[in-house]
């Protein structure tokens, strides 16, 4: 198992945002998390990489432990720097792209891996590399104001795939993006999938989860209502609130 | 609006009347400034260039140079202090700011420079460890160190706020961002949020610069031959007091010139990558 979550919970301010989420995702397989807005699809994304603390319940990520380490009869928080280290192994992509602004495309790339201690010279060759597989090589030299939303977000792609991670983590990447621009970034994802990729992604984007996902959850008020294939989970729900959703979003 | 239209320029009367205004009134400054012999430009031409402003000129631009460093460096530390998960660090910050902001800075250049009457030796003492140290307060704290303490440690409590409000300005998903790269603590300062926090912080820098050059006249009470101090010790000889100001205005003004022009291009510098 690439995630294995249990009991996972989280309350913001006395809300309760998650409310003991289970959920497994095997090495290689994607997974689509889909639900009503404030539903607590992205807070739980964000635990797996530990921006957010989670409450209660526990993350594994191929078999350890996120953000925490045994400790007496118990566990403690990591220091940062083991944290860090447990991140490289995880990429994320942001909703709102979040590139750095006052570098270009390749800087970008190339930040996270010189940042680890990876040679220069061997970063920037594997980050051109990773822009042309995200079809911007042309535009490595562009700050990120000077591309558009779609190519933005594949830049942020590119740079978390230049961590070379086991896992990949996307937090609703096309929403933010004008809807002829939501192709180019879903073929991306696509092309990952199809080279065995693990991925779990918040989306809306239904039709991406029929086609590319191998499994899909429904989170609704903090829960997994219903989980499986989207082939049942998006065609034949078996929960009232799911049903609503699916038919309300297509 | 139909292009085969004329368009005729708006008449804009107010502009007229106001060059009419400053061209009178600087046409009167300038025949007072030809004709009034107190003045005295021969003597602000004799001096200008004179050995005694030269020193006092490299000593005011050493001490801004030095003064600025100094506050830079205790100015980050006490940002980043500020903005720490660390409570006592925390603390240790607002206090400094606290303490240095609310008194003058006159004041505090006078304390550094009668320091030796509050501590006329100085030594370390540790609790349960032999005291270290025990020399003289009067040949460690020089005037130039009286001075350059005075000056720095205030000039840090102004970086250290202008510094935190250029860092509080980056968007906390840069942060995520860099977090999520598995970047070290060290690194996204360096590489991400310092870069960007400079363009909020480099405009009020370069105005704690230029004021800190006109600022290290009050130095001049340490009776240190800064350049205020050294013209007044011409004219307390001579008695030829409006042209030796004169003197170290047009210096202050050329050099905050300089400063104006170097701000410029810093400025342009970080704006790198910037949509405005």
């Amino acid at each position: 198992m690439m995630i294995e979550a249990t009991g996972v919970r989280k309350s913001f301010a006395g809300r309760e945002v998650l409310r003991g989420i289970d959920l497994r995702v095997a090495r290689g397989t994607v997974t689509c998390v889909i639900g009503p807005s404030g539903s607590g699809k992205s807070t739980f994304l964000r635990c797996v990489n530990h921006l957010e603390r989670p409450d209660g319940g526990r993350i594994l990520v191929d078999g350890e432990p996120i953000g925490y380490e045994p400790y007496r009869d118990g566990v403690r928080e990591l220091r940062r720097r083991d944290l860090a280290r447990q991140r490289r192994d995880i990429g994320m992509v942001f909703q709102r792209f979040h590139l750095f602004p006052h570098l270009t495309a390749l800087a970008n790339v190339v930040e996270g891996p010189v940042g680890a201690g990876r040679p220069r010279a061997e970063a920037t060759e594997e980050a051109l590399a990773l822009l042309d597989r995200v079809g911007l090589a042309d535009r490595r030299d562009a700050y990120p104001a000077q591309l558009s939303g779609g190519q933005q977000q594949r830049v942020a792609i590119a740079r978390a795939l230049a961590m070379r991670p086991k896992l990949m983590l996307f937090d609703e990447p096309t929403s933010a993006l004008d809807p002829e621009l939501v192709g180019e970034v879903l073929d991306v994802m696509r092309g990952l999938a199809a080279d065995g990729m693990t991925m779990l992604v918040v989306t809306h984007e239904l039709g991406f989860a029929r086609e590319v996902a191998d499994e899909v959850a429904f989170f609704d008020d903090g829960r997994i209502v219903e989980s499986g294939p989207p082939g049942r989970v998006l065609t034949a729900p078996d929960h009232p609130r799911t049903r609503d959703f699916v038919t309300r979003v297509l | 609006m139909s292009a085969e239209l004329p368009v005729y320029r708006r008449r804009r009367p107010g502009r007229w009347v106001l060059t009419l205004v400053v061209v009178l009134l600087a046409a009167s400054l300038a025949r007072s400034l030809i004709t009034n012999r107190r003045f005295g430009w021969d003597t602000v031409g004799a001096w200008l260039f004179s050995r005694t402003v030269m020193t006092g000129l490299a000593t005011t631009l050493e001490l801004t140079a030095a003064a600025m460093v100094i506050g830079l460096a205790l100015g980050v530390t006490l940002a980043l202090m500020r903005l720490s998960d660390n409570p006592v660090a925390r603390a240790v910050s607002w206090a400094y700011i606290w303490l240095f902001r609310g008194t003058p800075l006159l004041v505090q250049l006078l304390f550094w420079g009668f320091i030796s009457a509050l501590y006329p030796t100085l030594s370390l003492h540790l609790p349960f460890l032999p005291a270290i140290g025990d020399v003289p307060a009067n040949s460690v704290i020089t005037t130039f160190t009286a001075a350059l303490l005075g000056l720095g440690l205030n000039e840090a409590a102004y970086l250290a706020e202008i510094i935190r409000a250029g860092i509080v300005s980056v968007d906390h998903g840069q942060l995520e961002a860099a977090d999520a790269l598995g970047l070290s603590r060290g690194r996204t300062l360096r590489r991400i949020v310092l870069p960007q926090a400079m363009r909020v912080i480099i405009p009020p820098v370069g105005n704690e610069t230029i004021s800190m050059l006109k600022t290290t006249s009050l130095v001049s009470v340490l009776a240190y031959a800064e350049l205020l101090y050294s013209v007044q010790i011409v004219y307390a000889r001579t008695y030829q007091t409006i042209p030796l100001l004169i003197v170290a205005s047009i210096w202050y003004l050329a050099v905050t010139t300089v400063l104006n022009i170097g701000q410029h291009y810093l400025e342009r510098h970080f704006a790198k990558g910037g949509s405005r």
